[in-house]
């Protein structure tokens, strides 16, 4: 699927890191949300930010594709960078932006529309009008995220009929019909049961192959299982960052061995 | 990278100029009746006109138009024609003149042209010639018989009755014309007027305005009794709506239990906020007016038959009508008072023993009260501008005697009355007076405007405060 | 305390509560034996006309005062006209500033307008009418080019200054402030009615050379009434539009977030966002809306009154005046003879209005509800 990354990275990128955050630092009004966090993202792996709840992890998933643009009294230094392109930058199209840098939300969120309007939303708006090709994306998608099984038959009804992990999986195919180089998924299991998230799981192994997934999860044998870079943030601070086997089997940072271990947090 | 805006950028700009739209639209209107209604009593600058046929004219400019037309060779042109208030309604019935700029030879103000304001037919634009005291001419001149009359001045209501007295004015084009000072209430000369004269004949006017009956089939005058006759109504429809008002609210969140009657009664509510005003109209026709009415008549009133007493519109049904058409804006307001009472709240008074009705009285009570005023306020203000219903039961043009007065038994619930919004219809619809009595309508119209929104506003700064009342005690739970 | 006057208190507390109890019960049943007899009345009234309808002739007189019409036809179809005229101007405009506001204006400028909007919603329609059918009929009459350039022009000057605020944002600087460009827009809505003002101003210089009425007789073949639809439709428009505003605010506002956020997530711009994810999903609360601003215009009297010239004819024409139902009751139920076959007629006409009212109200009620349990 040459698409997936879409034309515009060239081949001399590949082996780059897909997003590079420098020195971020960010408030909501007053309150202090990230502080000098610096890493970046690896093309083709998983990488999964965990820490306890309020720590910034949802924050800094949506600064990646700049979904925070409109929360009001918001201020951030530094900078990130996606494919070496600044897009804090004066001349980003956020919208471009937003449909390289897909997103998967804590709660499923399909809208209320029929499932195969769901789908069509992304390339419809991007200017795919032609109902043949449209009906092929939505196949093709739907058959990615491992849900066309179970909905062919019901294309037309409602989407908000689903269970919720079939949502999860919808909003997955939802993300991926515009073809974007990332993934950020925050918390996508979080509301779902243990069936639905092993599927979720093994989807996201295997969408690794074409597309650049962070994942946001509170769940740290979900990050160990799937991840291939894990991030500890505590406090809005970025405390230990690495390849994931290394991290859970000989943290470097107290403080990530006591989160691991269920010392604290 | 593209650039940072788009044309979806545009459209939400002009989604934001809908907005925008709606108010100016409203500001807009609201402007013209300000503009109208107020300049009214400002003292405008006399000017005379001379003709190019000789004759002359002495009035006020009131507007311009345009006139096109078409020459023989086709070509267009553009006259402009002024509308000139002349006043001396004996010799213009209409009140004013069109004049074509191209027959004005010249204009001036001169100083002395005078106003005088007429108990009767209107104002009158002229100079003063005389003062005559009994058919004799005692002063003669602008100066001597402006003296001579403010001399008198103090004692004009006296001398009035003993003799007869009357100021002779020449029109602008020389004719005489004798005026007795029994039909004078105010004489002016406008262009003679500083600015700080102007603002006190301005507010003198306006003064009147809201204290004296109207004149001259309302072209001049106030309208006093518009609004004493909205007063006394919506006091009498306060009286009734309050309480059942009250009492349906209490049951709706207090004493009903779920069931279908709560939903009847609830259904009920609903339905008659959406009753057009003139439906209740025709209602209160049918039924307060006739069938309440003539069954009064009959039993009360029976050696006045066929005359009807209560068989025809008057002020009590009216505020009865009113009172079903503001019944579920009191209800609201009071429900929603009764539901921000925090439960806790009432717990703890049962906790302690007492009745609902005793927590009612010394807990909810005192809480829902500010949303009772605000309930009654809105309610006058809906029934101070609701007109439909009244042109059909009750409301008149020109009532000779107020609601209430002297005679015994000193409220008179059956007479007809007047009213602001039925007056703004009877001026503006088909007015009496003609085009000359718009002005006072617009008076009328700004000063209805300005009771409502006044009300308007502090029953919502009201709301506004109690809510934040609540979400503070509701935040320190 | 002796026993036995404890007690009493006790009897006295309990026939307190229960007398209150039972006055409230009373209010509860004077509602509903209001509503029904509201309905009674005008059936008792009415009913002789079902009896024996050859002995009553139907309606009222003409145009010119003569004959009396056949049927209260042309004041159903003037009640109609006015209304859908009042939502052909009102909806558009109202919805596009519902969408504004519950969307992209600021909370805390969203705050104070609430309050602007129910005071708008106040105003007596009294007074709407009569600065309607007194100054804005015959104004309007004079300046037909500038309401037909009015649209455009406005809309292209939003346009013009938005573009003039992107290419040279250095001049606006001020209004970067988010909400600021409220008023811009107010300046740009402004300078674009002038511009028409001025435009139609031109226009007529070039060619009018005898008035409106001439040039609508030879132009477009039709007569233009200085009291007709179009007033009415802007004045009765500016009347429901605080409904149509609030309620579709209200239902536009409560559509969740997430699904906003969604629509973004996948490069979905804010307007696209708005107008296939937000409007649709309160697609139920504004068509509820509009019912009730439908019903609204129906019922309305004071300004159909001032503004439709009140002529009973059956012409969908925009330029031409009409009667309504309520305007033909009100102007006509006091001149009535009590039981005559007019008033009896007029009574059906406010039964008509009594009935497609509640049947709007109804409806409307019903799918709020459903909207509302769909998000609750
Ligand atoms: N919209 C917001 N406005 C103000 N504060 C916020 C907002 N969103 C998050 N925060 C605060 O920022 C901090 C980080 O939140 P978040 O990124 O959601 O944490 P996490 O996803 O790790 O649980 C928290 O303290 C939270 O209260
Ligand atoms: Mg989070």
């Amino acid at each position: 699927m040459t698409t997936a990354h879409g034309p515009s990275t060239p081949k001399i990128v590949q082996d780059l890191p897909v997003i590079d955050i420098e020195d971020i630092s960010f408030w909501y009004g007053e309150h202090p949300a990230l502080r000098n966090v610096t890493m970046s993202i690896e093309r083709h792996g998983i990488t999964a930010y965990i820490g306890p709840s309020g720590c910034g992890k949802t924050t800094l998933l949506r600064l990646m594709n700049r979904m925070n643009d409109l929360v009001p009294r918001i201020r951030m230094t530094g900078s990130i960078r996606m494919n070496g392109e600044d897009i804090y930058g004066p001349d980003v199209d956020v919208t471009r932006l937003r449909r390289r840098v897909g997103m998967v939300f804590q709660q499923p969120n399909p809208f209320p529309k029929s499932i195969y309007e769901n789908v069509a939303y992304g390339p419809r708006i991007h200017g795919v009008k032609s109902g043949g090709f449209l009906d092929e994306i939505v196949e093709r998608c739907l058959r990615r995220a491992v849900l066309w099984e179970e909905v062919q038959d019901q294309l037309e009804e409602s989407a908000l009929e689903l269970s919720a992990g079939q949502q999860q999986r919808l909003c997955i195919a939802r993300a991926v019909a515009v073809e974007p180089e990332v993934l950020l998924m925050d918390e996508p299991c979080s509301s779902l049961d243990p069936v639905a998230t092993s599927r979720i799981e093994e989807l996201m192994l295997d969408l690794k192959e074409d597309y650049t997934i962070v994942i946001v999860t509170h769940n740290m044998q979900q990050a160990a299982r799937v991840s291939d870079f894990t991030a500890f943030m505590l406090h809005g601070e970025l405390v230990e960052t690495g390849v994931t086997d290394a991290m859970f089997t000989t943290p470097r940072d107290r403080r990530t061995e006591d989160y691991i271990t269920g010392r604290a947090g | 990278m593209g650039s940072k805006w788009s044309k979806d950028d545009a459209l939400i700009w002009l989604s934001g100029g809908g907005l925008v739209l709606c108010f100016l639209m409203v500001a807009g209107l609201v402007l013209v009746i300000a503009v109208q209604g107020l300049a009214r009593f400002w003292p405008q600058d006399l000017t005379r006109y001379v003709l190019r046929d000789g004759s002359i004219i002495l009035g006020h400019e009131t507007s311009r138009a345009g006139v096109r037309t078409i020459g023989s060779a086709g070509e267009r042109s553009v006259a402009y024609r002024l509308r000139v208030e002349t006043g001396n309604r004996e010799r213009y019935p209409q009140g004013y003149v069109w004049l074509e700029e191209a027959r004005i030879a010249g204009q001036d103000n001169p100083r002395e042209a005078v106003v005088v304001e007429q108990v009767r037919a209107g104002e009158i634009f002229g100079f003063l010639d005389s003062f005559v005291d009994d058919g004799a001419v005692v002063a003669r001149g602008y100066d001597a018989v402006r003296a001579h009359y403010q001399a008198q001045y103090p004692e004009l209501e006296r001398l009035r009755r003993q003799r007869a007295l009357s100021i002779v004015l020449s029109s602008a084009d020389g004719r005489q014309h004798t005026v007795s000072l029994a039909n004078v209430r105010h004489i002016y000369a406008p262009n003679a007027m500083t600015a700080w004269d102007r603002i006190r004949h301005y507010a003198a006017g306006a003064w009147s305005f809201l204290w004296t009956p109207p004149r001259d089939e309302n072209r001049h005058g106030g309208v006093f009794p518009a609004i004493f006759g909205t007063a006394a109504m919506v006091i009498l429809m306060s009286v009734v709506v309050m309480p059942f008002g009250i009492l349906a609210a209490l049951y709706l969140r207090e004493y009903g239990s779920p069931g279908p009657f709560l939903n009847a009664v609830r259904i009920a509510v609903n339905s008659l906020a959406g009753v057009p005003s003139i439906v209740f109209g025709v209602f209160g026709l049918g039924f307060f007016v006739y069938f309440l009415g003539g069954t009064l008549d009959r039993l009360f009133y029976p050696e006045d038959l066929p005359a009807p007493t209560f068989g025809q519109g008057g002020i009590l049904w009216c505020a009865l009508t009113l009172a079903l058409l503001t019944l579920p804006v009191v209800i609201v307001a009071v429900e929603e008072g009764l539901a921000g009472v925090p439960l806790k709240l009432r717990e703890a008074s049962h906790a302690l023993g007492a009745t609902r009705f005793e927590t009612l009285w010394r807990v909810v009570v005192p809480v829902v009260l500010p949303s009772i005023l605000t309930g009654l306020i809105l309610s006058v203000a809906r029934a101070a501008g609701t007109v439909a219903p009244l042109m059909i039961i009750g409301a008149v043009a020109f009532a000779p005697e107020l609601p209430v007065d002297g005679v015994w038994p000193f409220v008179h619930l059956e007479r007809e009355f007047m009213h602001l919004g039925y007056h703004i219809f009877d001026t503006g619809f088909r007015p009496a007076g003609g085009e000359a009595a718009l002005p006072m309508a617009y008076t009328t119209t700004l000063l209805l405007l300005v009771i409502v929104v006044v009300l308007n506003a502090a029953a919502i700064g009201l709301r506004s405060r109690l809510r934040r009342l609540y979400s503070l005690s509701a935040g320190q739970a | 305390m002796t026993e036995r006057t404890r007690h009493r208190r006790m009897d006295r507390r309990r026939l307190m509560d229960l007398l209150v109890g039972r006055l409230a019960a009373l209010g509860g049943t004077v509602l509903i034996l209001t509503i029904l007899s509201v309905f009674a009345v005008l059936l008792w009234v009415i009913y002789p006309l079902f009896l024996s309808p050859a002995e009553y002739r139907w309606g009222i007189s003409g145009p010119d005062g003569s004959e009396p019409g056949q049927s209260l036809l042309p004041l159903i179809f003037g009640t109609l006209k006015g209304a859908v005229y009042a939502l052909l101007f009102a909806v558009p405009v109202s919805v596009l500033a519902a969408l504004y506001a519950s969307q992209f204006l600021p909370r805390t400028l969203k705050e104070t307008l609430k309050p602007l909007v129910e005071i708008m919603a106040a105003v007596p329609t009294v007074v709407l009418g009569f600065i309607g059918g007194v100054w804005l009929a015959p104004y309007l009459a004079s300046h037909v080019f500038a309401l037909f350039l009015a649209p455009v022009s406005i809309s292209g000057a939003v346009v013009a200054v938005f573009v003039l605020r992107h290419r040279a944002p250095a001049l606006f600087r001020v209004f970067r402030h988010p909400g600021r460009e409220i008023w811009l827009l107010l300046v740009a809505v402004l300078a674009g009615g002038w511009l028409a003002l001025e435009c139609g101003a031109l226009l007529e210089a070039a060619y009018l050379h005898a008035g409106y009425n001439t040039w609508f007789k030879e132009s477009l073949g039709i007569t233009y009434e200085q009291r007709n639809a179009v007033v009415v439709g802007m004045v009765m428009g500016l009347a429901v539009t605080p409904i149509i505003f609030t309620i579709s605010e209200e239902a536009l506002s409560v559509v969740p977030r997430s699904f906003s956020e969604g629509s973004l997530s996948l490069g979905a711009t804010r307007w696209q966002t708005a107008v296939r994810i937000v409007l649709p999903a309160a697609g139920a609360g504004i068509l509820a809306a509009v019912l009730l601003a439908f019903s609204r215009a129906i019922g309305e009297t004071m300004i159909v009154v001032f503004v439709s010239g009140n002529v009973p004819d059956l012409d969908w024409s925009a330029f031409s005046g009409f009667m309504a139902l309520s305007a033909g009751v009100a102007l006509e139920l006091p001149n009535a003879v009590r039981d005559g076959s007019l008033f009896r007629v007029l009574f059906l006409a406010a039964f008509l209005l009594l009935v497609s009212t509640f049947a709007v109200n109804t409806v409307a009620e019903l799918v709020r509800r459903r909207l509302r349990r769909r998000y609750a």
